[in-house]
């Protein structure tokens, strides 16, 4: 495997009496998609900022690209592409000065992928930063984020402030940058439906702790729904099942949610049950709350 | 919950407002100072703090209207009338007892004098629900008050009062009448409500004061036919053009464009040019054993580098790590300290070739010669303005506090220019040492900013 790009070691950050970080320990491996999940307040922000080095840890140790985040300089973060979940931009500038001012500290800055991104977000040049909507902001931040193809780009809740067909382009530039295989991305996001359909790995946060910090596929294949309707009409009291998280019941019929279950076996105790069983894997939504609820 | 308890917990909330509550409390005794010495010739002063109560109510008034969906309060419309005319009955019935220390003026004279203070009382309430950054009453009320008592005004209405009471009464119960009328208008909470507008009371709310600053540089922006902004952004662009990609000398190109380049597209030439020489003149004419008050104009830029922070956009990820931050905040505060004290130099310049043109004026028998400013106090501005710079940077989101620092460092300032000029320091032997110390002083406390401390959100 290749080196992490970014390394973190009991990272620990407080402010004031709220703990934002508790020992956080992640390695994050170039070519990720990474879904970073949590609540409000959860420390996904703070994780993210402590990456590009705005934020310095109180105690442990947070390398990216190989330097101590309070010593990144303009080579490590010239490979680093943000978009701030508040939206921080020069208002006083028009947008048209504003990406050539952004524009003028990146040698591969890439004006045609500029102006496609322009042409589809639908931004008015001419606009003052400060006038525009939070949508047409966001928007403007993902173009400044993405316009230099970064290898490492980190999205802060990239499409909170996005309509739905707006959402819907952005997932769709995401899904075309993804094709690249060397890039790695991590986004942050609330709307976990969208976030589902381009992540390969998760982290789940909650109150400065990282819950979970792993491939997606395999928190998927850890739990599912089953659905379990009998043939004669009534369910045995007591369901022979293994590691059940959640149960619903009908009368002769059943939802289950199961952890570390195994499909043939499943089938084995069905047909000792004699029922029929129906086996569905977890949204991520559902996956969310049964991580953070355990 | 009644309108007193809500109003006061609003206050009670606001704590930086203190400070503004210190300040009025401290202009008490300096306004009833007359009145104790037995001067009883002149003591209407205490309009002065009808005055500025009035402000004070109505911009709490105006802090709570602009809440949203405020006009869904019960009772919405009748709340703030009731507040700004109870507190107005109170304070002024209180200050219309100085009358009673005229010899000859009886009880009734306190009424008299109450109906004139709820008068001015009223027109600070007027200002108070006027946004401060258009609020001519800023400008002019301190040109108000020395104007009155230098052209004696306050005699002349003293005389009124005394000679006709009945008709100053009934002149200013219907001048109150009339407050009370506007003040009760069907759309009042709704007109203000949601209004994002910087009263007297929202200087202490950093995200608020930012809000509409960058409103308002919005607007000045688009307003202007000639966008002075594309010369600033070419000269800015040129220069960081020239620089290598990821070198320090593009990114100190761009801080210094973002630092300035907000105030420098807004920038009018001519107003400032009229502004200042009218500053010149004017105070040129005011002196003190020959030496002009125009020489203030060497300490005003404290306020200037006050409240310009040299880390704007601190959460924006740019190719600068935190020593390039730290580098191009340095070059970016010595280039303005370096420009602003060029330019008042100049205007220094220009005062000195003024003082054999511009003639004596004789005002009531006094004559005011013009003394131009003393060009060697161009040296107080440059270890001050770095000071200011390290203040503003250290605390970027307390903007009180920033101005109460700002004017103790005013006060040091003025503090050493008098001992300067009696004599007790030699000026040239102490300028290179405070230099060093203010410039050192300063560049630690960016260090450690640029260095430790977090950048952007809860940093």
């Amino acid at each position: 495997m290749n080196e992490a790009i970014v390394q973190m070691r009991k990272v620990r950050k407080r402010f004031g009496d709220i703990q934002a970080l508790d020992n956080v320990d992640l390695d994050i491996y170039p070519g990720r998609i990474i879904g970073l999940v949590g609540a409000n307040g959860s420390g996904k922000s703070t994780l993210l900022r402590h990456i590009i080095g705005l934020y310095l840890a109180d105690e442990g140790d947070c390398v990216t690209f190989g330097c101590k985040a309070a010593r990144l300089g303009a080579s490590q973060l010239s490979r680093i592409g943000y978009v701030h979940q508040e939206g921080e931009l020069l208002d006083w500038m028009t947008v048209r000065q504003l990406i050539r001012y952004i524009s003028a500290y990146y040698k591969n800055w890439n004006s045609q992928l500029e102006e496609r991104y322009i042409s589809d977000f639908d931004i008015s040049l001419k606009a003052r930063v400060g006038s525009l909507s939070p949508g047409q902001r966001q928007k403007l931040a993902i173009l400044l984020a993405m316009g230099f193809e970064p290898e490492f780009l980190i999205l802060d809740e990239p499409a909170s402030a996005l309509d739905p067909i707006a959402r819907a382009q952005f997932l769709d530039l995401l899904l075309g940058i993804i094709q690249d295989s060397t890039r790695t991305i991590i986004i942050s996001s609330h709307i976990l439906s969208d976030v589902e359909k381009v992540i390969d790995h998760l982290l789940i946060m909650k109150e400065g702790h990282l819950l979970r910090d792993c491939s997606f596929d395999e928190l998927r294949e850890e739990f599912c729904r089953l659905k379990v309707t009998s043939l004669n009409g009534a369910l045995p009291a007591e369901l022979p099942f293994a590691e059940i998280v959640d149960c619903t019941r009908e009368e002769g019929r059943a939802v289950l949610v199961l952890r570390n279950y195994s499909q043939e076996k499943l089938e084995v105790q069905a047909q000792t049950l004699n029922c029929e069983i129906e086996i569905e894997t977890l949204p991520l939504e559902e996956l969310y709350k049964i991580v953070v609820t355990e | 919950m009644n309108i007193l308890r809500a109003n006061l917990k609003h206050l009670y909330q606001c704590r930086s407002l203190w400070f503004w509550y210190f300040i009025i409390l401290c202009q008490f005794p300096l306004l009833l100072l007359p009145v104790s010495r037995w001067e009883f010739d002149r003591f209407l002063g205490y309009l002065v703090l009808s005055f500025l109560c009035g402000l004070l109510t109505a911009g709490l008034q105006m802090e709570i209207l602009s809440k949203p969906f405020s006009f869904c309060l019960p009772g919405h419309r009748k709340i703030p009338r009731q507040f700004i005319f109870r507190t107005g009955f109170v304070v002024n019935g209180l200050l219309g007892l100085v009358f009673l220390a005229h010899p000859g003026l009886g009880f009734p004279y306190v009424l008299v004098g109450a109906f004139v203070g709820m008068v001015f009382y009223l027109l600070g309430a007027l200002g108070g629900f006027r946004d401060m950054n258009r609020n001519p009453y800023l400008v002019l009320f301190p040109l108000v008050i020395f104007g009155s008592v230098f052209f004696e005004s306050d005699r002349i209405l003293q005389q009124m009062i005394i000679s006709s009471p009945v008709q100053i009464i009934i002149v200013s119960a219907l001048i109150s009448w009339l407050f009370w009328v506007r003040l009760g208008r069907e759309g009042l909470a709704r007109q203000y409500c949601g209004k994002i507008s910087l009263g007297i009371l929202a200087s202490p709310n950093y995200a608020k004061i930012k809000k509409i600053r960058h409103a308002e540089m919005v607007r000045r922006l688009g307003k202007k036919k000639t966008p002075f902004s594309d010369t600033v952004e070419n000269f800015f662009q040129r220069r960081m053009s020239q620089r290598n990609f990821l070198s320090r000398g593009k990114c100190a190109w761009g801080h210094l464009y973002i630092v300035s380049g907000e105030s420098l597209s807004v920038l009018r030439v001519r107003q400032l040019a009229m502004m200042f020489g009218l500053f010149v003149i004017i105070l040129g004419y005011i002196s003190k054993n020959g030496v002009a008050l125009s020489n203030i104009l060497f300490i005003l830029p404290v306020i200037l580098a006050g409240q310009l922070d040299l880390l704007p956009y601190r959460g924006i990820l740019l190719p600068a790590g935190r020593g390039d931050r730290f580098y191009a905040a340095v070059i970016s505060g010595l280039t303005i300290t370096l420009l602003t004290t060029l330019a008042i130099a100049v205007i220094a310049f220009i005062s000195i070739l003024l003082e054999p043109v511009l003639p004596d004026i004789t005002l009531k028998g006094h004559t005011f010669g013009y003394h131009a400013m003393n060009i060697r106090y161009c040296f107080v501005t440059l270890p001050l303005m770095p000071i200011c710079f390290a203040i503003a940077t250290l605390i970027p989101r307390r903007p009180v506090l920033k101005i109460i620092l700002s004017i103790g460092l005013m006060y040091v300032c003025i503090g050493f220019y008098v001992a300067a000029m009696i004599g007790e320091i030699q000026f040239e032997l102490i300028i290179p040492s405070v230099l060093m110390i203010s410039w050192g002083i300063s560049l630690l406390i960016l260090r450690y900013v640029c260095m430790r401390r977090c950048l952007g959100g809860n940093g």
